[in-house]
């Protein structure tokens, strides 16, 4: 067949090359495999990979944000002469960090989940040998994935920087190794939550702006308004209002598992989102189990969500 | 083996029936899905892709049940959607890469199908360009890729022509007829235009508010009818009157004469003599095919014998 007339730009899609077609007789690994080509790709854009330089930027800046607070502990930790130097606790991490997970969450959600349905690739994805369901908690852990970067990594680097800071390494980790289950379980819960959330407002939100706009408020309005119910009244109702923040959640998770739930006095309720849990008086053990189950209804509901979608 | 076949199958929405007990049994090739829009043309594709279940009825293609072997359905068939579905931000490389191994290839294998797809529907160098910057038919090319990127067994493709200019919609049509004929893939094709239908496809079904309104091979729809036509390079009005007066049905259409009763030996001769005596040029002399356009006028009465004569 002829060749296309070498005019500019999209001249040489105008002809179709006839060169045979090669069937494929190779192997075929379902559904397993396709999902966690799913699942590595939206990994990877979560932190920009394969696309613009924009996402990889925005990424980027968010990760060295989180990581922020434990690099300065790191530099101090190696720098002053003091044996054992805590600049920043881990109990207190994430809620130093909160807003950055926000932010996170609120950028990375609408990409993960959001442009599949702008662009109507979602119909495309249907067509594969995976189901819906499967999409669904493919996206959420790949989100779920992504925030583990920002909370468990800068968390095992301070770990790892106090080791190195300590006069007697080992010692140092022998003393402290009940830390790294507390810092993986609480940081994991915290991803689930927060991951599940993130996609579940993300799969409701058509426009990009949209999704930024209400995870942002969803987690920051509720954090500030349960923040202000709970300081400021005082009867038994009002303290089940807390678990309408998720970020409240995550301090009293986080701070339970650590075993570092403050005391309760009356100033406790105007202090901070910490102090607040401690202040609502519920079993400790509530805190993680609130999380978990807050993962659990939001994926369902994601599930749900993708179920009716065709 | 019937590529599709289906049995009284029924699909309800809670104010809308789109399918009503459609029973189709389909053969190998390429296939042309007629309707107006809202017909169920879109519903009966995502009950075979086995995305939604029938309200009642069954469904199988390629002899695996759509409604209970949904996965292994989809890992054998390829699906190309009316819509634009193509991620502006990716390039169409990578983008076939994933949607390969989204079937099940593995990577290495998805990088060759990858290129050998976008080489088959004639993207070279801009394959590696961001599919935001494409045109239509840039576009329709991709999404032909996709869903051939795992080499299935059948392809459905939803108005495959749609939105392109009329050489890429004779480039396109040229494609989907390699892709069925040459390659031995089954293509059900949906279309609103019969004349493209037409030109590629072996078979045809036709749905109009969830039924079955007709089905079969196009050859047998366009079958040749009892219709003689004849054409001279003048006086055609004479040769119309002389043919009249010994009494066969004629209608003077410009050059051209339709005389009924083409089946009877008599009528050619007739014909002949007329021709003779008033020495004519005769250009042809033909038994006249059907065009589908011709069954679908309402008050074509040859369209009542073909549908008889295919189902």
């Amino acid at each position: 067949m002829a060749q296309a007339e070498p005019t500019p730009g999209a001249g040489a899609a105008g002809t179709i090359y006839d060169l045979g077609y090669q069937g494929y007789d190779g192997p075929r690994r379902g559904r397993r495999y396709a999902l966690w080509s799913l699942y590595v790709l939206s990994v990877r854009n979560a932190f920009g990979i394969g696309r613009g330089a924009l996402p990889k930027v925005m990424a980027f800046v968010l990760l060295l944000f989180a990581h922020s607070l434990a690099i300065i502990q790191l530099i101090l930790g190696a720098v002053l002469p003091v044996d054992e130097f805590e600049f920043v606790s881990p109990e207190d991490y994430y809620g130093l960090i909160q807003f950055i997970l926000v932010l996170f969450v609120a950028a990375i959600a609408s990409d993960i989940v959001g442009n599949d349905r702008r662009t109507n690739t979602l119909a495309l994805y249907f067509s594969r040998p995976i189901e819906r369901d499967d999409y669904a908690l493919a996206k959420i852990a790949a989100l779920c994935s992504g925030l583990l970067a920002l909370t468990v990594l800068p968390q095992l680097l301070m770990f790892a920087g106090n080791a190195l800071g300590a006069s007697d390494g080992l010692d140092w980790v022998r003393d402290n190794a009940d830390e790294l289950p507390r810092i993986i379980a609480s940081g994991v819960l915290l991803c689930l939550a927060f991951g599940s959330l993130g996609v579940l407002i993300a799969s409701y939100a058509e426009r990009r702006a949209f999704a930024m706009i209400s995870v942002i408020a969803i987690f920051l309005v509720s954090f500030t308004v349960v923040g202000v119910v709970v300081s400021e009244i005082d009867n038994d109702q009002m303290r089940w209002a807390i678990f309408l923040s998720p970020l409240h959640v995550v301090d009293g998770s986080t701070h339970y598992i650590f075993d570092a739930l403050p005391a309760v006095d009356e100033l406790s309720r105007r202090g901070e989102p910490a102090d607040q849990v401690a202040w609502a008086d519920f079993p400790g053990y509530v805190w993680p189990f609130a999380l978990l189950a807050t993962s659990v209804v939001a994926s369902a509901l994601v599930v749900r969500r993708y179920r009716g979608s065709v | 083996m019937p590529l599709i076949e289906t049995n009284g199958l029924t699909k309800r929405y809670s104010s809308v029936t789109a399918l009503d007990g459609l029973t189709l049994d389909v053969d190998p090739g390429i296939i042309g899905l007629v309707g107006p829009n809202g017909a169920g043309k879109s519903t009966l594709i995502k009950i075979l892709l086995g995305l939604v279940d029938a309200t009642t009825g069954t469904a199988e293609v390629l002899g695996l049940d759509a409604a209970r072997e949904g996965l292994r359905v989809r890992e054998v068939v390829g699906y190309m959607p009316e819509h634009d579905c193509l991620p502006p931000d990716q390039s169409a490389t990578n983008f076939v890469i994933h949607m390969a191994r989204m079937s099940g290839i593995p990577p290495a294998a998805a990088r060759e199908r990858a290129s050998e797809v976008l080489r088959h529907v004639g993207l070279f160098e801009e394959r590696y360009r961001h599919m935001g910057g494409y045109s239509t038919g840039m576009k329709q090319r991709v999404k032909l890729a996709q869903a051939l990127a795992h080499d299935p067994q059948l392809l459905f493709l939803d108005e495959p022509t749609n939105g392109l200019d009329p050489q890429g919609r004779d480039e396109m049509l040229d494609l989907v007829e390699r892709t069925g004929h040459e390659f031995g893939i089954s293509i059900v094709m949906s279309s609103h235009l019969l004349s493209e239908i037409e030109r590629v496809c072996d078979g045809l079904i036709v749905i109009d508010e969830g039924k079955l309104m007709r089905t079969g091979r196009i050859a047998e729809l366009t079958d040749e009818t009892a219709v003689l036509a004849v054409e001279v390079e003048w006086d055609a009005d004479r040769l119309a009157e002389m043919l009249a007066d010994r009494g066969l049905e004629v209608q003077v259409l410009g050059r051209e004469l339709e005389i009924a009763g083409g089946g009877s030996d008599g009528v050619h001769d007739a014909i002949l003599e007329a021709v003779v005596a008033l020495n004519l040029p005769l250009v042809r002399m033909e038994r006249r095919r059907r065009t589908l356009e011709e069954l679908f006028r309402p008050d074509a009465d040859g369209a009542a014998e073909a549908s008889n004569g295919a189902g």
